[in-house]
């Protein structure tokens, strides 16, 4: 019988690896149209899939013992459309920009992300979604990767890579660690049973998690990784860092929500720093007018308000606030490109409005405190970015030469002085030099340990190895070469003695006349024998 | 006598024969000299293969024949899921190496010499996994140790080689001799030399006794395994050696400690005199892990970059046996299968770019990327691969060696460094990577091609790399059958 969900799998997971050969095998057939094209039918897929209804499947597949299962959920299904729709538009539109950015190995890599991007929203098991995830990390970080000549790519990618791969490692840290209590692999049983793990064990696990969502959905002071993906990759391929892998932090977000509910107060007061440290700091540097990029550090912002809205207990309507954010991100991706005034005030309305629809399908669930520190900052956020909408983009500008800038700003003061110490201490000093000073540390360490402590035992290899033949030779010298010396001179003397003994006894005629004492000896000797 | 254990004998036998014949044909050309090097070899994979579905019935197979009767000990080998894991990795990297080495420079001058020693180098292996007489095993762990020193010695680069070999000979020895001092202590109060029976009885020593020669393995094996700090022989001896014995070195011969871990304190003594150790086997792991690694990144020098990262990757392997779990040993156990294939690959990567290049020092090296694609392709998944890049194979090894971590209940915050640690490896990849391939091009003149003798081996081994990778099941379920006699089968 026909089965159209395992169909629309097939038909979602394989044919971006058929784009992949068409656009590497066909010159006829522009990649821009196999891509749209890969886009539709994965889409069409998709609509499929939701048509069948959410299901766990099993497959005939395992991993390492574990059986390989798929997790078809709304959620997912709806949160990949939107940033499929997202993308679509993006290939479309950015047709003749792109010619030049994209090359078919950005094409490819954006096809890959595809399918493996669907594997991370649909998995029912942890690893295999973590796999997923990972493939995806890569292949966002391989799309500022365009020629072997250009260092400062090369550059982008290894810092984009080994952010990511961080988020990963800690979220494989949480998923190994509940699977070793669980027993299991399987997403909705492992965070069902997550909840009740012991106090010290849900800290980790909720630790690991926190920073794998901080560092996907390049929240302060991860976002870096995004900013330098966003400088190098062509527009289209950017997707992948700048909407799938965010989009795909929104999921595991989503998922893990029962585990931030059960988790402790300080976990929640994590959370709510976590949102107000990241939204001031936001806020100073762009007072700063160190680069300013929408995209990094609204979306940022706005990703910030998810978690201070999970943390106070998520509410209602929260996979439509996740599909607000993802449409939002899109938004902000089209609105760079497009110079048209009406788009740039949807871009500047939508957070507000996003904030304010779901504050008032929640209204009855969050504390009354909260709800007022929700519309105050939902109204700076505005403030903020229509400031900077105002403002000419500006380079990134050092300290020294923004003392006067600073003077000019509307705010003044104290809060000009705070964000210029955030500035100078936070920012340049810890996250911009103190990353620079931080690798420059490392590789003094290594460098001082390669020349010490390596270098050192090379040392100490060489000074045991001499002592070793100092003493050999000592030895040698003592034990050897003394003991045979001595021994010499007595042989020496020995058969000196001998010589002269045997000069004298030779010297002397043999006396016959006492030639019957040793016959005498040999005849009593046979008489004691025989008697 | 089945012909199966008959079979089995052959594993040693043929080897040797294929020596015989190399040291009586001293006229033979390289590429003559290799390709009875490889058929001997040959033998040495297709047996254990063949042996297989008997294994799989009988779940050992032993071969024994008497040899010093007065003093109880014999001729016995023992083909278990352990030692055929083992012996099929040392095997399948020594072939890989001198098939490589028909494309190498190395090994030109009595190359029948140097084929023979190859052969005998790998039959000190396979004699040692095979090994089922504990003097037995210490001659053919002699004899891997005297084969490589004469392969250094003779074939080694650099004026420096003989006192490298020294250096390799003298530390190596001294790990055997703290070994051979068990062996001898167990053979002593128990009066046979068959592991069989050492196995049945030697659980019952005094404590204080097994804790002692727990001790004394477990430092003679690191000492192989080129553990932090054991490990001054490894970086000196792998630069030196002519490339194929490297890969040797490197994918197989470090591999010969853990099993020695695996077969001696963890299957003949008593878990309780294995537990105060565990702790130390963790942390002493995470200590190499991170050091080799920062190692690594300081290096300059191409061959000891990847040098020092089997001294972090040995980290991994420790600290997987120190948790003292199953997940934790079958992940060291499919660790070193696929540390032996990625390294294999890595070093190879790094012959050809010497070869092409001329160049050992990594700051006059760049900019190959656009000039060699293939090789590119090659290290990039080398690369991704030793950073424990999913869905390559060291991913898999890597996450049970956490879990194990996890599992030991020893303390989560030293497995979850051990975690973060693994971060330093892809620090260390991405700069050897980019450093080599990226940037202006260094030096400036370049052969066209990469020596397609090197490559094709090279691009197999990929394959096989990402083979491995996409289809753990197989050697998991080796891994897991090969732990069932550890502790008794208390795991």
């Amino acid at each position: 019988m026909f089965d159209i969900t395992r169909f629309a799998l097939m038909l979602v997971f394989t044919v971006p690896f058929l784009m992949v050969i068409l656009t590497l095998g066909s010159k006829r057939v522009s990649p821009r149209v196999t891509c749209l094209a890969g886009i539709g039918v994965v889409m069409v897929g998709l609509v499929l899939l939701g048509v069948g209804g959410e299901a766990d499947l099993s497959t005939p597949f395992s991993f390492m013992a574990e059986p390989v299962t798929l997790s078809i959920s709304n959620t997912a299904i709806l949160l990949y459309l939107a940033s499929l729709l997202v993308l679509a538009g993006l290939v479309w539109r950015n047709q003749e920009a792109d010619q030049a950015g994209m090359t078919t190995y950005q094409w490819v890599l954006l096809n890959l992300s595809l399918s493996f991007g669907f594997i991370a929203f649909i998995s029912g098991q942890f690893m295999i979604r973590y796999i997923a995830l990972d493939i995806v990390g890569l292949l966002a970080a391989l799309t500022v990767l365009s020629t072997f000549s250009a260092t400062s790519g090369l550059r982008h990618f290894i810092i984009i890579f080994q952010i990511l791969r961080l988020g990963d490692l800690s979220l494989l840290a949480s998923i190994l660690l509940i699977n070793h209590l669980t027993g299991t692999l399987d997403i909705a049983e492992m965070i069902a049973a997550a909840v009740d793990l012991p106090a010290n064990v849900r800290m980790w696990v909720f630790l690991g998690f926190f920073l794998a969502v901080l560092i996907k959905l390049a929240i302060w002071p991860f976002g870096i990784w995004l900013d330098r993906a966003r400088k190098s990759a062509p527009r289209t391929s950017f997707w992948v860092s700048g909407l799938l892998v965010p989009a795909l932090g929104y999921y595991l977000l989503y998922r893990i929500v029962p585990i931030i509910n059960a988790a402790a107060i300080k976990q929640n007061l994590t959370l709510y720093s976590a949102f107000v440290l990241a939204l001031l700091v936001i806020l100073f540097t762009a007072l700063e007018q160190i680069k300013f990029d929408r995209l990094t550090q609204v979306g940022g912002v706005m990703s910030c308000f998810l978690l201070a809205a999970i943390a106070v207990g998520s509410g209602q309507f929260l996979l439509f606030y996740l599909l607000g954010l993802i449409l939002h991100r899109g938004l902000m991706l089209f609105a760079d490109e497009l110079s048209s005034p009406v788009l740039r005030w949807v871009r500047l309305s939508f957070p507000p409005l996003l904030n304010g629809i779901f504050l008032a399908a929640n209204l009855r669930d969050f504390p009354v405190a909260f709800s007022i520190s929700w519309v105050i900052f939902s109204l700076l956020l505005v403030g903020w970015d229509l400031g900077m909408q105002r403002k000419p983009v500006a380079d990134v500008v050092l300290p020294s030469e923004k003392a006067g800038r600073l003077g000019d700003e509307p705010f003044g003061g104290f809060l000009v002085s705070v964000a210029r110490w955030l500035n100078e201490k936070l920012e340049f000093g810890v996250f911009t030099h103190g990353l620079v000073r931080l690798s420059a540390f490392f590789h003094r360490i290594a460098d001082w340990m390669y020349h010490n402590i390596e270098g050192g035992m090379e040392k100490l290899w060489v000074w045991i190895g001499r002592k070793l033949v100092a003493l050999s030779e000592g030895t040698l010298r003592k034990v050897e070469v003394e003991a045979a010396q001595t021994t010499g001179s007595l042989l020496d003397d020995a058969l000196n003695s001998l010589a002269i003994y045997e000069k004298n006894v030779l010297r002397k005629a043999l006396r016959w006349d006492l030639a019957w004492i040793p016959f005498l000896l040999v005849v009593i000797l046979i008489m004691l024998f025989v008697l | 006598m089945n012909p199966y254990q008959i079979l089995l004998s052959g594993i040693t036998i043929l080897p040797v024969i294929g020596v015989i014949i190399l040291l009586v044909w001293r006229k033979a050309t390289k590429t003559q000299a290799a390709i009875i090097g490889i058929i001997s070899e040959s033998f040495a994979l297709v047996i254990p293969i063949v042996l297989l579905t008997t294994l799989r019935k009988e779940g050992v197979i032993l071969f024994s024949v008497p040899w010093i009767p007065n003093m109880q000990i014999s001729f016995s080998l023992e083909l278990s899921w352990l030692s055929i894991t083992f012996l099929l990795t040392e095997v399948l990297a020594t072939l890989a190496a001198m098939i490589y080495s028909l494309g190498d420079k190395d090994g030109e001058k009595n190359s029948n010499t140097y084929y023979a020693l190859l052969l005998l180098f790998s039959l000190g292996m396979s004699g040692t996994t095979l090994a089922d007489d504990v003097f037995l095993f210490y001659i053919f762990w002699e004899l891997m140790l005297i084969a490589s020193v004469l392969l250094i010695l003779g074939w080694g680069h650099g004026e420096n080689r003989f006192r490298v070999a020294l250096k390799y000979f003298i530390i190596t020895h001294l790990g055997s001799l703290m070994v051979l001092v068990c062996l001898i202590t167990l053979y002593v109060n128990f009066g046979t030399a068959s592991l069989t029976e050492l196995v049945l009885h030697a659980s019952s020593l005094p404590i204080n006794m097994q804790v002692f020669l727990t001790a004394f393995f477990i430092i003679g094996f690191c000492v192989k395994m080129a553990i932090f700090p054991f490990h001054i022989w490894l970086p000196d001896a792998h630069t030196v050696a002519p490339m194929p014995v490297t890969i040797i070195l490197a994918a197989a011969m470090l591999s010969m400690g853990t099993f020695g871990v695996l077969r001696f304190p963890f299957t003949l003594l008593a878990f309780e005199s294995i537990q105060p150790f565990a702790i130390w086997m963790m942390i002493g792991g995470l200590i190499s892990e991170v050091y080799g690694a920062l190692m690594a990144l300081a290096e300059q020098e191409i061959k000891r970059i990847v040098a020092y990262s089997s001294v972090s990757q040995m980290g991994y392997i420790l600290f997987g046996l120190g948790t003292l779990t199953l997940r934790g040993m079958q992940g060291a156990v499919m660790h070193v299968v696929y540390h032996a294939i990625v390294k294999a690959l890595l070093f190879m990567v790094v012959g050809i770019i010497i070869a092409v290049t001329r160049e050992r020092d990594i700051r006059n090296v760049g900019g190959l990327g656009s000039k060699l694609p293939i090789l590119t392709v090659c290290a990039a998944i080398g690369v991704l691969g030793i950073s424990g890049m999913p869905p390559l194979g060291i991913f898999n090894s890597e996450w049970m060696i956490f879990a194990g971590g996890f599992d030991s209940g020893v303390s989560i915050v030293l497995t979850v460094m051990t975690l973060i640690g693994s971060l330093l490896t892809l620090v260390y990849g991405l700069r050897f990577f980019g450093m080599v391939f990226f940037g202006v091009q260094k030096p400036e003149t370049l052969p066209e091609k990469s020596p397609r003798a090197l490559l094709v081996p090279t691009i197999a081994v990929t394959v096989f790399l990402i083979i491995e990778g996409l289809v753990p099941g197989p050697l998991l379920e080796w891994a897991t059958l090969g732990l069932t006699g550890i502790f008794g089968g208390l795991l």
